[in-house]
């Protein structure tokens, strides 16, 4: 690129008149003949011109051939030797600069180099600057006129050396900062940093374990849960997962050659070594890797050096102690829709692409903006690559004794099973075993045949081998899948391209230890058939001459995009193959077929094919959908398993910097008269309905995805019995990047013209960032560390953003929603007019989540310093101060006060309550006897085995139902009916008009009493008390002398009454919303002072909350104000 | 006022007119809008209550909350909002009052009831200043009503009060709202919320950027 030479010195430099940019812009011929430097004189404008200024471009030339010869008369006197470090090298500085430009033109003086006033394509071959506006990184190439655009550091550091550098590194390009920005706005989602950090491996590792701790745990999960699989392999199978993600920490280096793991040969000592904790697991590995034996455990660790393994090491610990925390949550929540994308082949080759771009995002940008050069005069070099039987190869490509015996990849090894096989190697396809069938028939057509199960990490780890290989090779790369591209050769390609596939093949080889084959033509359509006659292991290049030969034998079954219909169609017509096709003239073939596919066949079996190569796709739609194993009993299950599909859309989005406006929800449902499905567990025979609504602003929330993944469930009124699968998308993507990034555009501007309480903020933000920086925080700096001149500018928003995370991930389990969805949401309600102000809502709301979230932690510290700043709403905070004082000395005025209420309430209904032994004026006592009781008898009848009461004899059945609270002396053979009264009598009275405001949730109070958790019990026993017809507030008032009932954190029993809890909640708070917001916001004032001394409630208070404020937003066009 | 409407809705929107010109009043009071003396103390549903005396002030509320019958019958009227401005004309405060009538509610209505469900948004009110910001000074302060849809020319007779009311020009929050509820009642053929808006606390202060 750089073409000047020191030789040009002598020569009067050229002129860079506007008119004369415009001119030669784009003439590649002129920049290195020094003839063409005199052009400027002959411009015919000048020629004109009898005065030396006449016009504007000859004033210029004469200006800057002045400033060179000061230039000139300077380094002269400099006395620069000819040959220094810059000899040869023009900069241009554009804007501000660390060190100035003025003393990077003494630099240039002083070392051989030249700096230029006026930038000139022709003069310049660099241009130093720190940062560039949004609108010239966006047309880099336009800016830049494609040379280089390096920082300032480039021309310290290589001053340094006293060599010139590669200025590579110190680029700026497009990508870095789009990357960085986005990682500022991603950090701020706790936790789900995935797929954020664009920047290089060294991101790429820090969300990896999260994926692979997890998928470990699901594996160890599994062999709990399913009885077809055996323990050993799982075990195995978790080891080489572990053993995987070591390998992940480790840079990619290419001494990383096709030596085993250790863990074929050693299962045992894998085994061992990882079958205590994932911490203890990763000490040993510490341990081992110093001594020699860690040689053959973990090749990989100790091939990249001991600077290597040191970083990695330090990493491999901190991730130990992450997952190590995490695998609490993980493993006491199973959940379906997670494990289901977790083993799901077609999950990992659909997110794959994903994984791909991250990875492979510098490449594709590089490559891209190559592109368009176009060598249109050359002839095309397609070649299509594809791995041979990818996903058995890979999981046995360690397993040599396996090589040529029949493997197939299947989730199940059971033999009498339905489950499907993806993929069989060629000696079982020579069984006639193919994918897609039943591992039973299978097994029957080869009964030796070894099932092996995936292993999602070594496929991830192949398939990024594989393409880091033809990256190596090919700058323009379409992928296809995770095994299968297209490289467009044409500009790559010097010489033969048998032989440059076969090196290339050698090197996949040699790198995986799978085999991949390869097809050569000049366009995508041959290449790929190509590939298909060169499999297995080979590859075949077909020439344009032999092209016509090659499609006359070919069926056309072959052919892609001929499907089974079009076939049979012409097989019909006793057309078989391409070259009998070729027979049949377009328009008859357009009756047949329509004109799309007709075109498509016309073309295709000429070998006709326009397609080009194109390395980035843009994503259409984000989704999930599960087809199979569905099965609900009830509403319950059927809402719960939306949630987590909604997670899942929802964590998939975020992970591709997307927000969709279109929602789509799509249920299989069985067909009506269709048995079970043939498959175990399958979706079978099934009608498919779908549904879309679109939002205004786009949107990656889960909050709004749940949300709007019910109404639309709720719109479909199908039995959810008969639910066979459920599919969620997201269309009318947007980048989250644009969708947020006005607002990221004036955020310093507001910040600066923000009032003095937001400075302050800002102030205890910035100490907080210095005092504690964690993992996170230090990451995030770490990434941004390269770009270290331009952070100046930006300091105060992204330590601001690395607080949040920072803080967020602190705060135990918030799922703080994503800020841009409280933003949409409120879009939605708000005119269109205020939508171009959004800038400010975006940077208010970020400040709102803020306090609120500091205002959570250190209540103390912070209750003072925000009553201060928060002048203008004085009282509430004061008020709010007051609530946690009041929760948190729950002294004896309060218990008074309870008594009072209890009092109240007693007297009110005391005729009805007469009976019930607890009535009391000390709820104490209640309490205590309630807790009593509990032990020993249930509540109601509903918890007592029928079958048994029957047995009993008639005296102890009477004695019974007078203990029995809810039951008086009655007959036990109508027990049944009792309970379901007794229902309809505590759920019953939406009809008094006294009392309009009535929890009339069906069957909470029976959910709870039955429940194993103490506190629901006494929940559900107050619930009783207070006659139903009470508002949750009033029940939840009483609730703070039963929390010390509150079970532990992390057991069993705190899950299912959390889970219970917030089902009811979240069910109040849609049954409120549009009703009684008074009433939830006493519920949640309540929950929030509760939460104060109770981990459940609080836990309970911050997995509601966002739903409440989002359920607002959306009536209110406000968020409530606690 | 006096005309004998028949339909409970016709009740209702007497009872919710009749409710709401009190509450006005007690808000411009409990705000401290004007001197204390410019109100004195009434029963009202056997409430302590602020009445205004300055006629202009009176006739304002009053005819305020008159022309919203009919719309309130309707079910036309979303909200009535009691808006608090500064001197920029820059909403403050928003006391909001949000309605629905039940349109096909039949059966008689129980008035004593309404009342009492109303009674309690009084005694709310009266104790609610604390949860209000303080007016600054050269503050204003006006009724808005929120409409479902635009109020249609069609009946001849609604015309004359149709032409009352003016599209207003009050200029809007950027940032979602904070919500304070005071009070809710979801009676039967009535619903009504009390609730207070405030800006949220990183509301941009300076009014005057675009």
């Amino acid at each position: 690129m750089s073409s000047c030479s020191s030789g040009r010195r002598s020569s009067p430099p050229m002129a860079a008149s506007p008119g004369q940019k415009r001119a030669r812009g784009d003439d590649p011929a002129s920049p290195s003949k020094p003839d063409s430097d005199s052009a400027p004189a002959k411009n015919p404008r000048r020629a004109f011109s009898s005065s030396p200024f006449a016009d504007f471009g000859s004033y210029m030339s004469a200006k800057n051939s002045k400033l060179a010869a000061q230039f000139d008369a300077d380094a002269a006197i400099s006395a620069a030797t000819p040959g220094g470090v810059f000899a040869g090298v023009s900069i241009f500085v554009d804007g501000f600069t660390i060190p100035s430009s003025q003393e990077l033109k003494e630099i240039m003086l002083n070392n051989g180099g030249r700096f230029v006033n006026y930038f000139s394509r022709h003069t310049v071959t660099h241009i130093i600057c720190t940062h560039l506006p949004e609108s010239k990184m966006r047309n880099m190439r336009a800016f830049s006129k494609g040379l280089p655009v390096v920082k300032p550091a480039w021309v310290v550091d290589s001053l340094a050396e006293n060599r010139l550098l590669s200025c590579v590194p110190y680029q700026i390009s497009q990508h870095n900062s789009s990357s960085r920005k986005q990682m500022k706005l991603s950090a701020f989602f706790a936790g789900k940093q995935k797929g954020m950090h664009h920047q290089g491996d060294r991101n790429d590792e820090s969300t990896d374990p999260d994926f692979h701790t997890v998928s470990a745990q699901a594996g160890s999960q599994d062999q709990n849960e399913s009885c077809e699989k055996e323990g050993s392999l799982m075990n195995a199978e978790v080891a080489e997962d572990s053993l995987s993600s070591v390998e992940r920490e480790v840079p990619t280096s290419d001494e990383r050659d096709g030596e085993d793991f250790a863990v074929d040969e050693d299962y045992s000592a894998c085994e061992t070594a990882f079958s205590g904790s994932m911490d203890d697991g990763m000490d040993d590995k510490l341990y081992v890797a110093d001594s020699p034996d860690a040689m053959s455990m973990c090749p990989d660790v100790c091939g990249t050096g001991s600077a290597g393994s040191h970083l990695s090491l330090g990493l491999l610990e901190k991730d130990a102690a992450k997952s190590s925390s995490r695998s609490h949550s993980t493993l006491t929540d199973p959940n379906f829709v997670e494990n289901y994308f977790k083993h799901s082949r077609l999950h990992f080759i659909g997110t794959w692409r994903n994984r791909y771009r991250q990875r492979f995002s510098n490449l594709l940008q590089a490559k891209s903006s190559k592109g368009n050069n176009g060598h249109m005069e050359k002839k095309k070099i397609i070649i299509h690559i594809d791995m041979d039987c990818f996903f058995v190869s890979v999981v046995i490509r360690n397993r040599p004794e396996l090589h040529d015996k029949p493997v197939a990849v299947c989730h199940s090894d059971n033999p009498k099973g339905t489950a499907e096989i993806s993929s069989a190697n060629y000696p079982a396809r020579d069984y006639g075993i193919k994918a897609g069938m039943f591992v039973r028939d299978a097994k029957t057509r080869c009964p030796h045949l070894t099932v092996v199960p995936y292993n999602f990490d070594a496929y991830g780890e192949v398939a990024d081998q594989f393409y880091g290989i033809l990256h190596k090779y090919c700058s323009k790369v379409q992928a296809l899948s995770c095994d299968e591209a297209f490289l467009d050769m044409t500009e790559c390609l010097h010489d033969n391209p048998e032989e440059v596939t076969q090196r290339m093949r050698n090197e996949i080889f040699g790198t995986t230890k799978c085999t991949a084959s390869a097809g050569m033509a000049e366009n995508m359509l041959l290449a790929r058939l190509a590939t298909r006659s060169a499999k297995p292991n080979g590859q075949l290049f077909i020439s344009s001459e032999k092209a016509d030969d090659y499609l006359n034998t070919l069926p056309i079954k072959a052919l892609p995009g001929i499907g089974y219909t079009v076939s049979a169609k012409l097989k019909c017509k006793e057309v078989e193959y391409c070259g009998q096709l070729r027979n049949i003239s377009k328009d008859a073939l357009q009756k047949d077929f329509g004109k799309k596919i007709s075109n498509m066949l016309w073309s295709y079996c000429r070998g006709i094919d326009h397609s080009v190569v194109e390395a980035v796709q843009e994503t259409k739609s984000v989704g999930a959908e599960v087809n199979w194993g569905v099965r609900f009993n009830e509403n319950k299950d059927a809402d719960n398993f939306l949630v987590n599909l909604s997670k899942e859309v929802s964590l998939r989005l975020q992970g591709c910097g997307l927000q969709g406006r279109t929602i789509t929800l799509k249920v299989k449902t069985r067909r009506k008269g269709a048995g079970e499905p043939v498959k175990f567990m399958g979706c079978g025979d099934c009608e498919t309905m779908s549904r879309s609504t679109t939002i205004t602003g786009a949107t990656d929330s889960l909050v709004t995805l749940q949300r709007i993944a019910r109404q639309l469930f709720a719109a479909f009124h199908v039995d959810v019995k008969e639910v066979r699968g459920v599919g969620l998308k997201m269309s009318k993507l947007e980048h989250a990047d644009s969708a947020r990034g006005a607002p990221q555009g004036n955020m310093l501007k507001s910040w600066l013209g923000s009032s003095s309480e937001k400075l302050k903020n800002q102030c205890r933000e910035e100490t907080c960032l210095l005092g504690n920086n964690d993992d996170a925080g230090t990451s995030e700096l770490r990434a941004s560390g390269s770009s270290r001149p331009s952070f100046t500018g930006v300091a105060s928003h992204s330590s601001k953003v690395n607080v949040t995370s920072n803080r967020s991930t602190r705060v135990p389990p918030v799922e703080l929603p994503p800020l841009s969805e409280l933003d949409l949401e409120v879009l939605k309600n708000l005119p269109p007019e205020i939508m171009s102000e959004m800038n400010d809502m975006y940077k208010g709301k970020l400040h709102g989540l803020l306090d609120m979230t500091s205002r959570d932690e250190g209540k103390e510290n912070n209750s003072k310093s925000h009553v201060l700043p928060a002048v203008t709403q004085n009282s509430v905070p004061v008020s709010n101060a007051k609530l946690h004082g009041y929760g948190e000395c729950r002294d004896s005025m309060h218990l008074e006060k309870q008594d009072d209420i209890k009092g109240a309430s007693d007297e009110e209904f005391s005729g009805v309550r007469a009976a019930n032994a607890s009535c009391s004026r000390d709820s104490e006592v209640v309490d205590a006897k309630g807790v009593t009781r509990l032990d020993f008898m249930p509540n109601s009848l509903s918890q007592a085995d029928l079958t048994v009461l029957q047995e009993l004899p008639e005296d102890v059945k009477a004695d019974l139902f007078n203990v029995l609270p809810l039951h008086g002396p009655r007959d036990p053979t109508c027990s049944i009916s009792n309970v379901t009264e007794n229902k309809s009598q505590s759920d019953g009275g939406p009809d008094d008009p006294k009392h309009p405001v009535i929890c009339l949730l069906p069957g909470w109070v029976e959910q709870f009493r039955v429940s194993s958790s103490l506190i629901l019990n006494a929940i559900a026993e107050q619930h009783t008390n207070s006659i139903s017809s009470r508002p949750l507030s009033s029940i939840l008032e009483h609730v703070s002398s039963l929390l010390p009932l509150c079970p532990n954190s992390g057991s069993e029993e705190w899950n299912n009454t959390l889970s219970c809890l917030s089902e009811l909640l979240t069910e109040y708070v849609h049954l409120k919303v549009e009703s009684d917001i008074e009433e939830l916001h006493k519920c949640f004032r309540l929950l929030k002072r509760f939460s104060s001394v109770s981990d459940l409630f609080l836990e309970l208070h911050d997995r509601i909350l966002p739903l409440l404020q989002d359920s607002v937003s959306q009536h209110y066009g406000g968020i409530l104000h606690f | 006022m006096d005309k004998k409407n028949q339909t409970p809705q016709g009740q209702i929107a007497q009872v919710v007119v009749e409710f709401l010109e009190v509450a006005v009043s007690c808000i411009v009071f409990l705000k401290g809008f004007y001197p204390a003396r410019a109100f004195e103390r009434r029963r009202y549903m056997n409430v302590v209550v602020q009445k205004a005396v300055h006629p202009q002030l009176v006739g304002y509320i009053h005819s305020v909350t008159t022309g919203l019958l009919p719309f309130i019958q309707k079910g036309l009227v979303e909200r009535v909002v009691v808006i608090f401005y500064d001197k920029e004309h820059m909403p403050i405060e928003k006391f909001v009052f949000k309605l629905a009538v039940n349109q096909s509610f039949g059966s008689k209505l129980e008035e004593s009831s309404l009342e009492f469900a109303l009674r309690a948004f009084l005694i709310k009110l009266t104790v609610s200043e604390p949860l209000t910001t303080p007016l600054p000074s050269d503050s204003s302060w006006e009724i808005t009503a929120y409409f479902r849809s635009l109020p249609g020319v069609s009946g001849k007779d609604k015309e004359d009060t149709a032409q009352l009311w003016i599209p207003t020009d009050t200029k809007l929050w950027m940032q979602p709202p904070q919500i304070t509820p005071i009070k809710s009642m979801g009676c039967d053929p009535l619903k009504m919320q009390l609730y207070l808006e405030q800006p949220s606390a990183t509301e941009p202060k300076n009014h005057s950027a675009p």
